[in-house]
């Protein structure tokens, strides 16, 4: 009998929404200006459905999660005190790799189109006329993240299309490859070539 | 949330300690400890580690610092034949502490130390909790099946989120030291709640969000079908849903996952949610399931807003943290390769997309 309402109630609903699914938005941050702290309340949309349910069930509704008096709780600490294996390591450096060259190509780009395209061109060439190890520093600063994002980002495409190689075996060995090769390659690209 | 309601503050201590760790990663000479050193020396853990530091150096002589404490071992019933031969096995842990205070505000977090003799309780972490229960009554935690099974006592220890009952103090202990998580390794276990999650005391966290996104991803069998008896499912059918099924919702590797911390854990009313690991693979045993008739709709809900799904970037903190050993990293992946394909709405399917459906649906 539950069961029957329940499935004409999804039936009947024509939009993605389904009455359970409106239970995600109810958590509410009640003094949202300067409260750094999630506070718990009344989760009134739930309350709705599962009185509902329970009216057809003949439960008494008395007995709901209700949180009579919200209090401002800290939230847990989280980087702080998380330790970050090798697979979490090399996600946030995929995402801070790319974040410089994104800077370092819309600087490029903003320069070359405004202001003066040669003083950029000229302190590049400063930079190799000078040789050395300030040459091979700046070339590995430049394509050691270049050559590592493009190889996690190669790893992420694999993931991402076949859904292969996210067992854990696989994750960390991968991990290992892909900081191996962009180390190796930022390597060949700094030395090589001038 | 800011750094605000960080409790941990820098101490003049940190830069001697930056320079101790810098050199002590170093040696280590590996590219990963590198990347991490630089990612740990910017948050503020530093102060932490301070604190860890004069912790570890106040344990050798905490049992002076603390005659009650000792007090209490000695007072317990031994036979005095043994108690010259019997060997004691300290262990110093760092255990997070809130308690709300009913009228009035708030106060901060803390964190207190308790060293007990391993040798008096069992082997696991939830042992040592609860022996650490008959010195301070007042420390609370979530525990019950003591086997891994429940799911009651999943919190963050030494860095890692696992189920206390699971986790040896031996593990916990190797994993305090080796770090370098902890910046400089130590010999304090340091215990806490699961990360990002509201407090409701010490080391029980609020999962009342997780409950709910569990909810909504409706967790329950809709078949049109109405056979007499079972829904009958193959051998084959049945083997998809393994290691998928034997999930107990401890929560473990949501709060490991640093996307839902952003945008899961703790949200505005109204605003879309990342589900977290645990929920979307639960998302995908239903899906998965041949005896289930939603499939559509279900993939459909998924992509409802950007985040649902989509906040997932592959991190797989949840399948490195996952105290019964499931996947969800791979489950979630099977996910969003699943949304290429008809049954998502999609008008054609990739051909990678399509194997797997084949694979999983026929």
């Amino acid at each position: 009998m539950m069961r029957a309402t329940t499935l004409a109630k999804l039936a009947a609903s024509a939009s993605r929404t389904t009455p359970y699914a409106r239970t995600l938005s109810f958590h509410t941050n009640t003094s949202a200006s300067s409260s750094l702290l999630a506070s718990s309340s009344v989760p009134t949309a739930c309350t709705a459905a599962l009185s509902l349910s329970q009216q057809q069930r003949g439960v008494s509704t008395s007995f709901i999660r209700k949180r009579v008096n919200p209090v401002e709780r800290p939230v847990s600490p989280h980087v702080a005190i998380y330790q970050f294996p090798l697979p979490a390591i090399t996600s946030i450096t995929h995402r801070a790799c790319g974040v410089s060259l994104a800077a370092v190509v819309s600087y490029a780009s903003f320069v070359s189109l405004t202001d003066s395209p040669c003083e950029l061109l000229s302190s590049i060439d400063s930079v190799v006329a000078a040789g050395g190890l300030p040459l091979v520093a700046t070339k590995f600063a430049v394509g050691a993240p270049l050559a590592y994002h493009y190889i996690n980002g190669l790893r992420h495409l694999v993931w991402d299309t076949t859904g292969k190689g996210l067992d854990l075996e696989s994750a960390k060995q991968s991990a290992i490859a892909v900081i191996v090769a962009g180390g190796a390659i930022g390597l060949a690209l700094a030395f090589v070539g001038n | 949330y800011t750094s605000k309601r960080f409790f941990f503050e820098f101490s003049p201590l940190s830069l001697s300690i930056i320079l101790r760790s810098l050199s002590l990663s170093l040696c280590r000479c590996l590219p990963s400890d590198l990347f991490f050193l630089c990612f740990d020396m910017f948050t503020s853990s530093l102060s932490l580690v301070s604190r860890r530091m004069l912790a570890q150096r106040a344990a050798s002589s905490f049992s002076a610092l603390c005659p009650q404490q000792t007090a209490l071992y000695a007072s317990a019933p031994v036979s005095s034949a043994s108690s010259s031969v019997k060997t004691s096995n300290p262990v110093t842990f760092e255990v997070y502490r809130w308690s709300e205070n009913p009228d009035g505000p708030q106060k901060e977090p803390t964190t207190q130390l308790y060293t007990i003799d391993t040798n008096e309780c069992g082997p696991m972490m939830l042992d040592a909790l609860l022996k650490i229960k008959e010195i301070d009554p007042t420390l609370t935690l979530r525990r019950s099946c003591r086997e891994g099974i429940c799911g009651s006592c999943a919190m963050n220890i030494s860095g890692t989120n696992t189920l206390a009952c699971l986790c040896s103090i031996e593990d916990a202990k190797k994993r305090a030291k080796k770090g370098p998580g902890q910046l400089i390794p130590s010999s304090v276990i340091p215990v806490y709640p699961l990360p990002h999650m509201p407090v409701v005391k010490d080391l029980v966290p609020d999962l009342s969000t997780f409950y709910e996104q569990h909810a909504s991803v409706e967790p329950w069998l809709q078949s049109n079908a109405t056979p007499a008896k079972e829904h009958l499912q193959s051998v084959a059918q049945r083997k998809h849903l393994d290691g998928l099924y034997e999930c107990v919702l401890c929560a473990c590797c949501s709060t490991s996952c640093p996307s839902y911390w952003w945008s899961g854990s703790v949200v505005k009313e109204g605003e879309p949610q990342y589900l977290g690991p645990a929920v979307l693979l639960q998302a995908f045993r239903w899906i998965v399931d041949s005896r289930d008739d939603k499939t559509e709709q279900r993939l459909k809900s998924l992509q409802e807003n950007h985040l649902k799904l989509y906040a997932c970037h592959g991190i797989l903190n949840c399948s490195m943290v996952c105290p019964k050993h499931l996947a969800p990293g791979e489950a979630i992946a099977k996910l969003k390769v699943l949304m290429d394909t008809p049954a998502a709405g999609q008008k054609s399917a990739a051909p990678l997309a399509n194997a797997t459906y084949k694979e999983l649906f026929l």
